[in-house]
């Protein structure tokens, strides 16, 4: 273990005189990581400015309600008919309103889908109290091409995260190709030497997914009330996002990796 | 006496058929110096690659320090390989980094570091006659030295079998008398040598000569004569 240690730092010291190839590489896979959320994000029908009314059922819960029974709770009422989503909040939280208490939040369908979503809610135990609410939120006005642009957008960083994985893997060899003879010559097996280079492709997936991650929490603690008004999906994406970069990323990065040439 | 190499009627046939090697049978006694002499083209850089089991023969045994590398496992070999050194023809080193950096590099990648990798890389360095060098870079070496820093790499990190590709093959005939001391003071410290020439000419003046006893302890025998033997 050590003398793979030692073998990686001085492959990734060879590998120092492409750093601007490298950041390139990190850049690229975050480019990738950020037209994929807009793509998923970016509603499909684009058109001008909306207005459109969200209805929610606030509902104060028991102190002495169990976690466990309000995630029962949660995921009963989720599944009836008219309802949009729960969400659970803790007191402080401020979507869709200041929380002052634990509370579920109730998402129904506007109109009269959802009118007898609060006759069955005021049965259940464990409920202190339902507060009704609506409120008009502006939508963005996404051109109809801003998806495809995500979706170009998406396959040509794509293409150049592959590219540059493929063609810094490739030099990297290249700068490491006496030592890589020394080593073969010493009867090390080409797998275990190919290490280093896959732990580089590693680390460079790991860097792109913390900026990403970084950019989109970023994003969430200053824009939040702009994302709520325009593109109230990505605040619910968040969760998954922040979930998926990571092995998106590095599986982005490896593949690269494993592109290039073996000796 | 105990064998360190020993090739028993080994049949090695290239993808289009032609026969390079038919009953090829042979011995290096430990602590030998054998040169095994043939022309370009005669299958002495195979010879050696069957040898590290990089390339697999048809049919016949290599024992290998005593073991027959047919029954070797995977990491029973590389137990074995660790202790065997190999100059191929055209010796790799580490042109940027000093004598002393090309030492500790091998070193630190095989495992060893301390009193004991200490004491391997001042071995390498007498006996390849590197002493005064250790600060030079690779590239600012002459191809003697170049070469004596392959085979200081190749003793590493605990080498008691050298195999060496045709080293006097690229050397002036001054450079190479200068590396076949360097060799024959490697062998005097216990290490087995068995290294291929294209020309016998130098070695016989060394005093190698040719011997049907495989035994015998330095030796020098012809590739063609071999497949006989």
């Amino acid at each position: 273990m050590r003398s793979f240690l030692f073998l990686t730092r001085d492959y990734l010291r060879a590998n120092a005189r492409q750093a601007g190839f490298l950041l390139a590489w990190v850049l690229s896979i975050v480019l990738v990581l950020t037209s994929g959320t807009a793509l998923v994000v970016l509603p499909p029908d684009g058109g001008g400015t909306t207005q459109i009314t969200e209805r929610f059922l606030l509902l104060s819960l028991d102190p002495l309600v169990s976690e466990a029974e309000v995630a029962r709770m949660g995921w009963e009422v989720g599944g009836w008919p008219g309802v949009l989503g729960v969400t659970f909040r803790f007191p402080g939280e401020q979507e869709p309103v200041p929380i002052e208490s634990r509370t579920l939040v109730v998402e129904i369908q506007p109109g009269g889908a959802g009118d007898g979503v609060a006759a069955r809610l005021a049965g259940m135990p464990g409920i202190r109290a339902i507060t009704p609410m609506e409120r008009s939120v502006t939508r963005l006005g996404m051109p109809s091409g801003a998806r495809i642009g995500a979706l170009v957008a998406l396959i040509l960083s794509l293409a150049l995260a592959l590219w540059l994985g493929f063609r810094i893997s490739s030099r990297g060899r290249r700068l490491w190709s006496a030592e890589w003879a020394v080593l073969r010559q010493s009867g090390l097996s080409p797998l275990y030497l190919r290490g280093p280079s896959l732990v580089l492709a590693f680390l460079v997936g790991i860097v792109a997914a913390g900026i990403y991650v970084g950019l989109l929490l970023g994003l969430q603690s200053l824009g939040s009330e702009i994302l709520i008004h325009h593109v109230p999906e990505l605040l619910d994406l968040i969760p998954l996002a922040l979930g998926v970069a990571f092995p998106v990323a590095v599986v982005i990065s490896l593949l690269g990796g494993f592109l290039s040439p073996h000796s | 006496m105990r064998i360190a190499v020993q090739v028993a009627e080994l049949r090695f046939a290239t993808e289009d058929g032609v026969l390079v090697f038919d009953g090829l049978s042979f011995g290096v006694p430990r602590e030998g110096f054998v040169w095994v002499v043939g022309p370009p083209g005669s299958g002495k850089t195979l010879l050696l690659s069957i040898i590290l089991r990089e390339v697999p023969p048809a049919s016949g045994q290599v024992l290998l320090l005593g073991r027959n590398l047919r029954r070797l496992s995977p990491g029973s070999f590389r137990e074995i390989r660790r202790r065997v050194g190999f100059v191929p023809e055209s010796p790799v080193v580490l042109e940027k980094r000093s004598v002393r950096e090309n030492l500790e590099f091998k070193l630190r990648a095989m495992g060893l570091r301390g009193e004991q990798a200490d004491e391997a890389k001042e071995r390498a360095l007498d006996l390849a006659q590197l002493r005064g060098l250790e600060e030079f870079r690779a590239e600012e070496l002459d191809s003697l030295h170049r070469l004596r820093l392959a085979l200081a790499l190749a003793l590493l990190p605990e080498t008691g079998l050298l195999l060496c590709d045709d080293p006097l093959r690229a050397l002036e005939p001054e450079e190479g008398k200068g590396l076949l001391a360097t060799m024959e003071q490697i062998n005097r410290a216990g290490v087995t040598i068995l290294a291929t020439a294209s020309n016998a000419a130098m070695l016989e003046q060394a005093g190698f000569s040719r011997s049907s006893d495989p035994n015998h302890p330095r030796r020098l025998v012809f590739l063609r004569e071999l497949v006989e033997e």
